[in-house]
């Protein structure tokens, strides 16, 4: 028989001495008459000496016989005791326990209208050489960043995330770039993750992220020329920011916005 | 191989000196790194130590490990696609946003990837996607009959058509 490819499934058992004696004399037979297979089978042969080489048995004895034999109740206990853990034990212990106090003190009494308009600030967390990061005051952006934009709605409505840079361009977050909207149905909740991340580029400087909060869609072409028109009249983004004019937006639209500074 | 394991480091040695490059090199093929794909050999080399009493009689330690280690990575690409962000539906204007229609399918492509109640579908997409066995091959190691094969199969293409959707885009 001749192949032009080859049966993989046969030669890889084979590598792993899974053939019976029968099967193997045929293969071997085989591979005197198939160049192909016979390719297969050396290159995969040289792979897995290399791997063997490269992590030899003895280095890894050690961990496969301490850890087989754990109880998994007292892995997870272990592993739940990392100190690794424990930002993230401080970190959920002030959302539970300490930002409830904080936000009641802080926000007082919402009016329904605020409370869809969304009631604190965006949050966001970012991801830097595959680490997660919940944002702060004091992140900086690199390029490369990607940016996960959580906020707030009690209400249904629908949100629409752009960005502003410091030359006044702006940047639309939606899934459909070919739509003529630009607003994302929200069915509210306490800190919801807008789908999707930002990735910055080339960081040019600082960048204003901003959400729009609206009862109905929003067109993009709308939202372009507000943004644009709010970007001309204040040069510094972070007085945008501050004061950002809504007299464009249908009524009842509210904005929350988020400076990202440039590190 | 005999399916009791008394554990001994010699019998250990011999089953990590046989199964673990290939464990590696299919963790590698998901994973496309070698740090992750080596925790990964380990861990499903663990489970492998843990369960070769439970491994059914008529099913291979190979078969066992292709569908554990392509299980246990998936299980890791899931978590790292939470942490990526979802990635698919980020779409900056005239930055390669992918239309609503065209989302929709991905989310239903990965939907039979990635959900753990679709497992054997999924297991018959990735060996002959991924991989490239046969449909005699995946019989083999599945122990689905080759009319279930290409039922799944042509379940698959028919949800994944319309995209024009290719396995790279999504591993």
């Amino acid at each position: 028989m001749n192949h032009t490819e080859p049966r993989k499934l046969d030669i890889e058992r084979y590598l792993v001495r899974e053939l019976d004696k029968e099967q193997a004399a045929t293969l071997e037979k085989h591979f005197e008459e198939c160049p192909v297979c016979k390719e297969y089978y050396l290159s995969a042969s040289k792979e897995r000496d290399t791997f063997l080489r490269v992590y030899p048995y003895r280095e890894v004895a050690l961990r496969t016989k301490s850890s087989a034999r754990v109880n998994p109740l007292k892995r997870l206990i272990e592993n739940l005791a990392r100190p690794a853990l424990v930002p993230v034990y401080a970190t959920l212990l002030i959302a539970v326990a300490i930002l409830p106090f904080v936000m009641r003190e802080t926000t007082g009494v919402i009016s329904d209208d605020m409370r869809f308009k969304g009631g604190s600030e965006l949050t966001f967390a970012y991801q830097r050489d595959g680490e997660v990061i919940q944002g702060t005051d004091q992140y900086r952006i690199h390029s490369g960043d990607k940016i996960q934009i959580f906020y707030n709605a009690v209400n249904s409505g629908f949100v629409s995330l752009l960005s502003i840079d410091e030359t006044g361009v702006v940047s639309f977050y939606h899934p459909d770039a070919g739509s003529e909207f630009c607003t994302v149905e929200t069915s509210g909740g306490n800190t919801v993750a807008y789908p999707g991340s930002i990735q910055f580029g080339t960081v040019s400087g600082n960048e204003l992220v901003v959400m729009v909060f609206s009862e109905q869609p929003l067109k993009t072409a709308d939202i372009r020329a507000w943004a644009g028109h709010n970007a001309k009249s204040i040069s510094d983004l972070a007085a945008l920011a501050k004061k950002v004019d809504t007299n464009a937006l249908p009524e009842k639209s509210s904005v929350r916005t988020l400076l990202l500074k440039k590190g | 191989m005999k399916k009791k394991m008394s554990g001994t480091d010699k019998e250990i040695q011999e089953l990590y000196e046989r199964y673990a490059p290939m464990v590696h090199r299919r963790c590698m093929k998901f994973l496309k790194s070698e740090d992750e794909s080596w925790d990964a050999t380990q861990e499903v080399f663990i489970k492998l130590i843990d369960s070769i009493g439970t491994i059914q009689k008529k099913e291979s330690i190979y078969s066992w490990l292709l569908s554990t280690s392509t299980n246990y990575c998936l299980t890791q690409l899931r978590k790292k696609q939470g942490v990526e962000f979802d990635e698919e539906y980020h779409s900056c204007e005239g930055v390669g946003g992918l239309p609503q229609e065209r989302w929709m399918v991905v989310k239903e492509v990965m939907k039979h990837f990635l959900s753990p109640w679709d497992e054997k579908i999924r297991e018959v997409i990735i060996y002959t996607y991924v991989d490239g066995y046969k449909q005699d091959e995946i019989a083999e190691l599945t122990g689905m009959g080759e009319s279930t094969i290409r039922r799944h199969l042509t379940t698959f293409k028919r949800k994944s058509a319309a995209s024009g959707l290719k396995l790279e885009d999504l591993l």
